[in-house]
């Protein structure tokens, strides 16, 4: 999985999609999560990343990574 | 060569759906034509763009549209006696037909250039005309039928899905929820603009506008697509970004080539949830957010400047993205007197 060239995420957690021209502002979970994205990481990787940094059971933890995939496939912002 | 050159531009007003004429002229005060004299046609005292001394360095009040072709005529040639006119950027939809009976004639007799469509092209873009044309272009086209009296669309009144977009020939577009409020926008826009009104399936989705270019051969030399950023009430774009979408290029490409398009156009367009483009309408003239797409790189009133002198134009392949526009409105003060002289003569001169 890795994040759309195209897109441009500015260090101050702001997305742009120049093809939709959607943009978002992400929070500083957000913003770990796509720069490992950047280095094409897997879902697996993202979820061990996740687990070893912030105190979460592994059930929402799921949940809640698979919501944030989900919403950044439906924007457009990560390649499969 | 631009120091003798004089450019007249309308469309100068700036209500809440503004008229492209004042962000064209800042774009030929920033194209090679800068030191162009630029002349403004207005319709009344109050347009603005005739107070902006920075812009405009004359104006000129102009006969309505519905007066017909031959006032223009005599109007045009009035001002072309005092202040020889080169080329006329039409900016407003409704000035286009007495515009394009004029066209041969102004080359001939007076030497004006314009770079306009041709009366079929104008004619096929029709918002009645769209879904046929659609059809040919290989374009997707919102389902729409054409009214011409109340009776019709009473007649049809147990056959339409809501929501309906109700929309005047012209101007103006009502999304409606049921069939009281399609009736009351139907009066309301065939009052205020006449007949035949189209009523439109609604597509829900993101607005998107492209400004283009057509060389009249089928090839686009210009193209900026940007995405809705806040609406007004009239559907307006009030703020926008610069985007890239191949999907959305391709569209004005097939347009440009189905038509053989000459000069500006705008088409609008609703991305749909599915993400399909569907072509709402198109505008065949330099629309208001002109400005955004010289900012982004591709100055089109420049272009279209050029192509009515016939020097050599290349195409315009890229432009900036991510570039947003934000519209305000800016109260100016004008003494009395400057509003009174234009009134009453119908003629103003800028002195910076």
């Amino acid at each position: 999985m890795k994040i759309n060239k195209d897109c441009i995420v500015n260090s101050d957690g702001f997305l742009f999609n120049p093809h939709s021209g959607e943009s978002f502002s992400v929070n500083s979970t957000a913003m770990d999560l796509l720069s490992l994205l950047k280095e094409e990481r897997t879902e697996q990787e993202l979820f061990e990343h996740l687990k070893t940094s912030y105190e979460v059971d592994e059930f929402t933890l799921k949940a809640d990574l698979n919501d944030f995939l989900f919403l950044l496939r439906i924007k457009g912002v990560v390649d499969e | 060569m631009s120091d003798h050159l004089t450019i007249a531009v309308s469309g100068l007003n700036a209500i809440d759906n503004p008229g492209p004429g004042v962000p064209v002229l800042r774009s030929l005060r920033e194209s090679v034509f800068k030191n162009a004299r630029l002349v403004g046609f207005c319709y009344g005292a109050l347009e603005p763009g005739a107070y902006m001394k920075d812009l405009v360095d004359v104006c000129y009040q102009m006969p309505y549209p519905s007066d017909g072709a031959d006032v223009l005529f005599n109007r045009l040639s009035y001002i072309h006696s005092i202040d020889p006119i080169d080329v006329i950027i039409p900016n407003f939809d409704s000035e286009l037909q007495p515009y394009l009976k004029l066209q041969s004639r102004l080359q001939s007799e007076l030497g004006i250039r314009m770079v306009l469509p041709t009366s079929e092209q104008f004619e096929m873009r029709q918002k009645s005309a769209l879904p046929q044309f659609g059809e040919k272009a290989s374009i997707t086209v919102p389902k729409s039928k054409v009214y011409h009296s109340l009776s019709e669309v009473e007649s049809d009144m147990n056959h339409f899905e809501y929501p309906l977009v109700v929309k005047g020939r012209y101007y103006d577009a009502m999304i409606c929820y049921n069939g009281e409020q399609m009736l009351s926008a139907f009066n309301k826009i065939s009052l205020n603009w006449g007949f035949p009104i189209i009523i439109q399936q609604f597509v829900s989705g993101t607005e998107f506008n492209l400004i283009g270019v057509g060389d009249g051969h089928g090839n686009l030399l210009s193209s900026v697509s940007m995405r809705k950023m806040f609406i007004t009430d009239k559907g307006k774009a009030w703020a926008g970004i610069t985007v890239e979408d191949e999907a959305l290029s391709d569209v004005a490409k097939r347009f440009v080539m189905a038509s053989q398009w000459r000069g500006a156009f705008e088409l609008e367009l609703m991305k749909s949830n599915e993400g399909v483009y569907h072509l709402l309408e198109v505008n065949p003239r330099i629309p208001a957010w002109v400005y955004l797409s010289t900012a982004a790189g591709q100055n089109i009133p420049e272009l279209i400047v050029k192509m009515a002198l016939k020097h050599a134009v290349t195409p315009l392949s890229s432009y900036q993205i991510g570039k947003l526009f934000i519209r305000y409105s800016w109260d100016m003060i004008v003494d009395y007197s400057e509003f009174g002289s234009f009134s009453v003569k119908g003629e103003k001169t800028n002195v910076n």
